[in-house]
């Protein structure tokens, strides 16, 4: 028995545009080539580069890494991990290594930081986030300083940054370390209406930027060490969680994508990350999350489309303004059972769908979710956890003003 | 290079593993969803009351142990329905037994009692082993909630708006709220000491009640031979009617 659901896309007073749309690279295990093609591929707006400057090769990498973003075009973001001894020469170091070619923005974190503490709890000795945040202010005058922690909202809202201090706030998520069942995976979409709300009062006003976040965990800040995963356990605090590999992720991603164009507010999102931990494809094959970032990343920055749904946790539905006429629109099944839905306020002109009945085909190389033919229907189906791209033509009044 | 077909479920999951399935479970107004150790949208008349009640057992990293399922049957007593579910877990490296659980749900009329007894076959390291409670974010966040502490005092308080960075309340002996209009519903925990975090931190949609609190030192020892017995009990009361 599928439910039905009424999408409605309306006129907006005012147009929100999409956050920057963006993906990961962890340098310690990025592999150039691959993640040059992913990159070209994939054209991410940013990529936000996790570098642990622990490592002996972390300046080799780093310079990998820049010359990826420069070919992709994609602005680098540095969430750089400090010793907690001498910090100053690692920014020494790093300075020589962005002369030249700047980072758009640069979080440094104290590697303790990565641990997780109680607000009441007895907090490590060694230098702060605030501490490091002003040693980078004296080096870098010029560069956009973040607050906040390459780990999840938890670390950043238990050690806030004075918002006069710092240029943008950003945290990643990972819907994975309490629960790693189905429904809980998805049900975690409902929360980030409320972390987007708490995130914007610590820092009113400044941009905020989420990091790369995917069905996984790339570190446990609770314990010494993430889950052992032979990659098809659905397990908390994982970093090879099965479901990335399925239509699962691709249709959770656009939830995420949704939910934070519906709340507003979010400057930048990362979604994946272009080599391991959260690849999304192969060497060889695409899974379903590329073949939905390949199409969602295009809406970096475009005018969002203002949608009304009771899909509740369900339905994702996200897009943006091609022309005050048309507009992409995205929909996924956030569930495992079918979905019909009404559109109302646009016509589908044209459309496309990544579901069971042709995702093998739809991965079978690195191509699009390219626009075929379409058979106009009162409603539109969706199997469960399936994608829809949408080309559709907008009613009356749905245009931007 | 050779090319495996593959199924159905790894398209849509990545794994061969099946996604759990729960059955429901209702009486009249009042029903839940069952997953083994966990029933989940306890609901009146359809509207979600908790988001699930659980039997979490912690390694002592914070991971999780799959139990292993022993024997679990649902039967229909006298004045309801009666779970009983009953679990080994097992050391991670040597599949040794690390401890037996029973996990038991009574659902009546207005009521749900879950109780959960564990029993250490070894020496157990443990971040958590307990009853833990999640509370759904409608009809909660920023609603009042009376709480009894352990040593009988009375907060009268509210569910935090924005996400707390520490728990909103300790010693939790009984919480009281109304999570739908017209139902009140009061959950009272035995067995050990209770306290609530805001598990939105996580990207949770939920608020948990856990036991053991958090400021006592982890991974904790649960000796060879010894016995942990929790109960809760959640009672729905029908504001338009006082019952």
């Amino acid at each position: 028995m599928s439910a039905s659901l009424r999408v409605q896309l309306r006129a907006a007073d005012q147009v929100r545009v999409l956050p920057s749309l963006g993906c990961g690279l962890w340098l310690e295990t990025f592999d150039p080539a691959f993640a040059t093609r992913l990159g070209q591929l994939l054209r991410p707006a940013h990529l936000d580069l996790l570098a642990d400057a622990r490592r002996a090769d972390w300046e080799a990498r780093l310079d990998a890494a820049m010359a990826l973003c420069a070919k992709i075009e994609a602005q680098a973001w540095l969430y750089l991990v400090l010793p907690d001894d001498r910090p100053e020469a690692v920014l020494e170091r790093l300075a020589a290594r962005l002369d030249g070619s700047p980072v758009a923005g640069l979080l440094l974190t104290p590697a303790a930081y990565l641990k997780s503490y109680q607000p009441d709890a007895v907090w490590p000795s060694g230098p702060s986030p605030a501490e490091l945040l002003a040693l980078g202010r004296r080096r870098f005058p010029e560069l956009a300083l973040g607050g906040g922690t390459p780990t999840y909202f938890t670390e950043l809202n238990r050690c806030r940054p004075d918002p006069q201090a710092i240029d943008f706030i950003t945290h990643a998520t990972s819907p994975i370390i309490h629960a790693a069942d189905d429904r809980s995976v998805m049900e975690s979409l409902e929360s980030l209406a409320h972390i987007v709300r708490s995130c914007r009062a610590l820092a009113p006003g400044k941009p905020y930027r989420i990091t790369t976040s995917a069905i996984g965990a790339w570190t446990n800040p609770y314990g010494r060490r993430l889950t052992p995963n032979d990659g098809l356990q659905r397990v908390t605090l994982s970093e090879r969680d099965p479901r990335q590999r399925g239509l699962f992720a691709a249709a959770w991603a656009l939830g995420y994508l949704a939910e934070i164009s519906r709340v507003g507010g979010v400057d930048a999102l990362s979604l994946a990350s272009l080599g391991a931990p959260f690849a999304p494809a192969t060497q060889f094959h695409p899974y379903p999350l590329y073949l939905v970032l390949e199409g969602v990343l295009r809406g970096s920055r475009r005018p969002a489309l203002e949608i009304g749904h009771a899909g509740g946790n369900r339905l994702a539905a996200v897009g943006w303004h091609e022309s005050s006429a048309k507009g992409e629109l995205w929909l996924a099944n956030l569930s495992s059972e079918p979905l019909e839905i009404e559109l109302a306020g646009a016509r589908v002109e044209r459309g496309a769908a990544l579901d069971l009945s042709c995702v093998e085909r739809l991965c079978a190389d690195f191509g699009s979710l390219e626009y075929g033919s379409w058979q106009e229907a009162p409603t539109i189906a969706l199997s469960p956890f399936a994608s829809l791209r949408l080309d559709v033509a907008l009613a009356d009044r749905a245009g931007p003003a | 290079m050779v090319c495996v077909r593959k199924s159905a479920m790894q398209w849509l999951y990545g794994t061969e593993q099946p996604p759990t399935l729960p059955r429901r479970v209702d009486l009249g107004p009042l029903g839940f969803d069952w997953y083994g150790e966990t029933i989940r949208a306890l609901s009146w008349n359809g509207h979600e009351l908790v988001r699930a009640v659980s039997l979490v057992i912690r390694d002592e990293d914070w991971g999780s142990y799959a139990p292993t399922v022993v024997d679990s049957t649902l039967r229909h007593g006298s004045k309801g329905w009666e779970i009983e579910h009953f679990c080994r877990i097992e050391d991670h490296l040597d599949g040794s037994t690390l401890l037996d659980s029973r996990f038991s749900v009574r659902l009546e009329a207005r009521s749900v009692v879950v109780e959960a007894v564990l029993d250490a076959r070894r020496r157990f390291a443990t971040c958590r082993a307990g009853i833990t409670v999640l509370h759904p974010l409608h009809g909660v966040v920023g609603a009042p909630v009376s709480v009894t502490h352990t040593d009988g005092t009375v907060s009268e308080s509210r569910f935090p708006e924005l996400i707390s960075p520490c728990q909103p309340f300790f010693s939790i002996r009984t919480l009281r709220h109304a999570p739908a209009d017209e139902i009140e519903l009061r959950l009272h925990f035995e067995g050990d000491v209770f306290e609530m975090e805001d598990q939105r931190n996580w990207s949770d949609a939920s608020f948990k009640t856990y036991n053991r609190p958090l400021a006592w030192p982890t991974p904790y020892a649960i000796e060879a031979g010894d016995r942990v017995e929790q109960r809760l009990t959640i009672e729905i009361i029908d504001r338009s009617t006082g019952r």
